[in-house]
Parts: structure tokens; C-alpha cells; sequence
């Protein structure tokens, strides 16, 4: 490993605190972070010289050992080692194309959208070392581009970049995703680049290895070219130590729900714990009744069990629990965690592609019958019938939509048993809940925009 | 020979159903008359000419032949399964 010696390393010290156990979780423009160190939030995106000012000029290349060595793998979910999905598109004939997958259409989520509004090149680093490494000439940002912000953050950054002339060979296209909660999964993506609508599709080879018009497309996760962007700086020894030994480097978490500011961004660094996380100024003082954790259709867990949770995404997948977008959201104390799985379940229905059958008819019924639940039908009957329907769906999708909704409607029924109960017996919860509001929040509407490319 | 097994692409299934009448002992309908494949290996040519039959059967071509080594690439990555929960997915309904 080398550290470039001009480059002022993006935490304090290279050694000391990151090196030890210690824990820290960085807001934007703390000393401690990583991917958000350098200036504070409110001075918004960091511009290219001031980029290049702190960190130094983008590096020639990015190694592979490097990225092997470094252990990095996706932070949209998948957890997949990156270097892997590079030397799979590597492999292939045709020319690869190198996508950044920055759609982010968890509702919650803001990670993605945050780290683009603040550091733009960072991403757009990691994005052009990884295709100058695939011998890639196109790179794609897919993005909302109704979350102005970042929008406007990434095309500025764009034009800052080819006015400097930095990325030579490298052509940055910013690609607008469709308005739906499937537009970010990899071959719906590849769908909508082929300029057809959000639609999964069954792969019979990941699309790093056959994507867009069958070229090797990689897609990856934003924040995943952020960190490509640092250990090319610093290597992967100094990138390792940002996470536990698991699961190497720090991490993004979104903080929604029931938590003072619902869509904070804080990055794990080091070994650090849900309940440093959700603890730390103005947080949680105590235990929350329950925590979604990793997206919509991701998973509830009890707030006693999610308290002594490991940030770490190895060790949590096998545990059952994906930390996957990186959504923490305590369930709000004056909410019902029944009544938000059933409107989580019924917006998730709404969110099929409408392909597969047990998506397209299960989904809606598994929704009906935990709205049923909410209105104190929780007969055994009831019950066994969902545990039926669980069944049916798990598995039978082209994707892996259903089997997330039955998912967070599995770990629901298991964290919220005494909810049911008392809801079949008086018809509301223990605390009378049921009605508030709980801070997650839903898209307005499920309008498909129709993909436009908005720059070139 | 390597060992084979049927393949489902759910999202071409319209559930017309001759699958599961030609190949029972690896295709059964689910609850809304939707293909449910068992993944487990072919046995025997007598199965594999079954299969190979509803492949070509199939008006939509939602079902394939795939080698067993193949199917964890093919598969769809699901969410892992929560602890605890019952985790029998495939195969046993």
C-alpha cells in the first residue's frame, strides 16, 4: 500500500484511533468520518478543486489486489465482494459499461442522495478509476432526478470535470430512473438503460457478465464508488480498520422513524453497535419498542435485540437480518408496529412489476390480511392463513421483491405477537397506537416516469 | 452427465398448467394455478424426457433445463431468512 504524500488522509490520523476498537460515528464534515469528512454539510457539494485540495488528484488507477486486499464489498445490499463483480465483468467479451447505481428508491433511504449532494467527486472518483480498470469508456449515474439536490450536485460536479479535463478516456452520462421501488434492482436497471420500463427479469447470468445490449455492466451501489475512490488513495490497509474485521470499512446508515431528525446520515467507523447509532446526540435514550432495519422489506427487530446488534453487514446477513440500504428506523413510540408493517406490506404490493403471479396476487392479500390483523381479526385462522401465504410467495418471484415483503411481514408477526393479541382481544394495542402516524414515510405516488437522459 | 433440474422463470408463467400435468414429480400448481418447481435433480431418462418435454411444451418458454452446479448463479439472491422463523423455502410445500 502506498498513501499518496500529498494527500491529507480523510480522518485525523492514520493510526490510533482507527486502528483500535475504538468506535465512532461521523456526521457530514466530522473529523472522524470517512466518506463524509472535509467540510460541513452546510456548505453543500464540495467542488473539484476544493476536492482535490484535500484529498489530492484522482490516482492513476485503482489496483485489483488493492480492492481484494480491501474487502470491500456493495453498500447497496447485495454485500457482494466488488472485486469479484469487477473481475466477472473483466472477463467478458464486449465492452463494459460501468453504472452507479444511485436510485435509492428505499422511501426512507438517504445515504446515497446525501453522499451525492455533499461529495460528488468521491463517487465520480471511484465510478472512473473502477472504468479505467475495466478498460470501461462509459460510466452511468442513475439517479431520481426529482431529488434536485443531488441531481444538481452530480451534473455540476460532471461539467467541473470535463472542464478540467481529468477523466480523459472516461464519458459520464447522468441517466434519470423511473419513479417506482424496483427501478434500483440490477435488471430492472439494465431494463430501463435498454430504455424499456423498470421491469426485473430472471437472470440466467449476473448482468456484470451480460447487462445492457449484452455488454458487462457493472452496477454498483454509490457508495460503493466512494470507498473505490479512497483506497486508491490510501489502500486497503487503512481502508480495513473503518469496520469490523467482517465487514472491512465504514459505513452509511440512514436514520428514520422514530428518531429526532427521520432522515439523518451518520457513517459507522469501526466497530460500533445499533445502539451507538441510534444513542449518539439527541438520540435514543433507552431501548425503542422495535427497529426496521435494512429498507422497507427488510426486517423488524425487537429493540432489546437490535440494542446489542453489530453494525456489520457479514454478521448480520448471517444472522437472517440484512442491513441492506443501510436503513435503521426505530419504530416511533406513539406508532403501532402492525399497523406500519400492514402499510409497509400494502405500499410494497403496490411496487410489484406484475409479472410473477405470486407476487402479483399474494402481496395484496398478504396486505388485506395484516390490515385485517390492525382491525382485530387476528383469529388462529387468520394467522395460519398468512403463515400460507408466506409459503406460497418465498421463493417464487423472478426477483427478490416478494420474498422481501414476506419478510418484514414474518419478522413483524414474531416481534409484534403481543400486538396481535391484544388487537384480536380489544382491537386496538396495548397502548392505543394504532391511529398515529409513525415518521416512515411513502412516496405521494406510484407514477412511472418514463426514462430520460438528461445529460450527455 | 452432470445433474440437471428444472428451471421457472415466474415472470413468464401464466399458469396454463400442462407443465404440471406432463411432469408432476417436479411441478405442481400453487394456490392461483401458477408453476411451483422443484429444484431437486432429474432422475432417471425416463424423468428427463418429461422434463424436456414440458421445456417445449410450455406456451410462454418459461422453463428450462439447467445444470445443478449452475443454479445458484441463476437464482435470484433472496433476502436470507430470519432467524428462528421457519426456514423451509423450495422443494417441500
Amino acid at each position: 500500500m502506498t498513501v499518496t504524500e500529498t494527500a491529507a488522509p480523510p480522518v485525523d490520523t492514520m493510526t490510533g484511533v482507527m486502528q483500535t476498537a475504538t468506535s465512532v460515528v461521523g456526521l457530514p464534515g466530522d473529523p472522524g468520518s470517512r466518506l463524509l469528512s472535509g467540510p460541513a454539510q452546510s456548505g453543500g457539494a464540495e467542488s473539484l478543486a476544493a476536492h482535490q485540495a484535500r484529498l489530492g488528484a484522482l490516482p492513476t488507477a485503482v489496483h485489483l489486489e488493492e480492492l481484494a486486499a480491501s474487502g470491500l464489498t456493495g453498500r447497496g445490499g447485495g454485500n457482494f465482494p466488488f472485486v469479484k463483480k469487477v473481475q466477472l465483468a473483466a472477463s467478458r467479451p464486449g465492452t463494459p459499461l460501468v453504472v452507479v447505481n444511485a436510485s435509492e428508491s428505499e422511501p426512507a433511504s438517504r445515504k446515497d442522495v446525501t453522499l451525492l449532494a455533499l461529495r460528488p467527486h468521491l463517487v465520480l472518483d471511484g465510478a472512473v478509476l473502477t472504468a479505467r480498470a475495466l478498460g470501461a469508456a462509459q460510466v452511468v449515474v442513475y439517479l431520481h432526478s426529482a431529488r434536485t439536490q443531488s441531481t444538481h450536485a452530480v451534473t455540476a460536479a460532471v461539467a467541473q470535470r470535463r472542464a478540467a479535463g481529468i477523466d480523459a478516456s472516461v464519458t459520464v452520462t447522468v441517466v434519470d430512473a423511473p419513479q417506482s421501488y424496483l427501478s434500483g434492482e440490477s435488471s430492472a436497471l439494465v431494463s430501463v438503460l435498454e430504455g424499456r420500463g423498470p421491469v426485473p427479469s430472471l437472470r440466467r447470468v449476473p448482468v456484470a457478465a451480460t447487462g445492457v445490449g449484452g455488454r458487462p455492466t457493472l452496477v454498483s451501489n454509490a457508495e460503493t464508488y466512494a470507498h473505490v475512490a479512497l483506497i486508491a488513495r490510501f489502500g486497503a490497509s487503512w481502508f480495513r480498520p473503518g469496520g469490523p474485521a467482517s465487514s472491512p470499512g465504514s459505513t452509511l446508515l440512514t436514520l428514520a422513524g422514530g428518531v429526532r431528525s427521520p432522515g439523518l446520515v451518520v457513517e459507522s467507523v469501526g466497530q460500533t453497535s445499533l445502539r451507538q447509532v441510534l444513542s449518539g446526540p439527541g438520540g435514543l435514550v433507552e431501548p425503542p419498542r422495535a427497529v426496521l432495519i435494512g429498507g422497507y422489506a427488510g426486517s423488524w427487530v425487537s429493540g432489546e435485540a437490535a440494542w446489542s446488534l453489530p453494525v456489520d453487514r457479514s454478521w448480520l446477513a448471517a444472522a437472517g437480518t440484512s442491513l441492506g440500504c443501510g436503513l435503521v428506523a426505530p419504530l416511533d413510540s406513539s406508532a403501532c408496529g402492525l399497523a406500519e408493517t400492514a402499510r409497509l406490506l400494502g405500499y410494497l404490493a403496490s411496487q410489484s412489476a406484475g409479472q410473477c403471479g405470486p407476487c402479483v396476487l399474494g402481496l395484496p392479500e398478504l396486505a388485506e390480511r395484516f390490515a385485517a390483523l390492525v382491525d382485530g381479526q387476528g383469529s388462529r385462522r387468520q394467522l395460519r392463513r398468512i403463515s400460507e401465504l408466506a409459503v406460497s410467495i418465498r421463493g417464487r418471484g423472478a426477483c427478490a421483491h416478494p420474498d422481501g415483503a414476506v419478510q418484514l411481514a414474518e419478522t413483524a408477526l414474531g416481534v409484534f405477537a403481543t400486538e396481535v393479541r391484544s388487537h384480536a382481544r380489544r382491537g386496538t394495542c396495548p397502548r392505543r397506537r394504532c391511529a398515529a402516524t409513525s415518521g416512515l414515510p411513502l412516496p405521494a405516488g406510484p407514477a412511472v416516469a418514463a426514462a430520460a437522459v438528461m445529460s450527455r | 452427465m452432470s445433474a440437471t433440474r428444472l428451471v421457472l422463470d415466474a415472470a413468464r408463467c401464466d399458469g396454463h398448467g400442462i407443465c404440471a400435468l406432463r411432469c408432476p414429480d417436479r411441478v405442481s400448481l400453487d394456490q392461483w394455478g401458477y408453476a411451483a418447481v422443484d429444484p431437486a435433480p432429474l432422475e432417471g431418462r425416463r424423468m428427463q424426457r418429461r422434463a424436456a418435454n414440458v421445456v417445449a411444451a410450455c406456451p410462454n418458454g418459461a422453463l428450462a433445463i439447467a445444470a445443478v452446479a449452475a443454479v445458484a448463479a441463476e437464482t435470484p439472491p433472496a433476502p436470507p431468512s430470519h432467524t428462528g422463523a421457519s426456514d423451509n423455502r423450495g422443494g417441500g410445500r
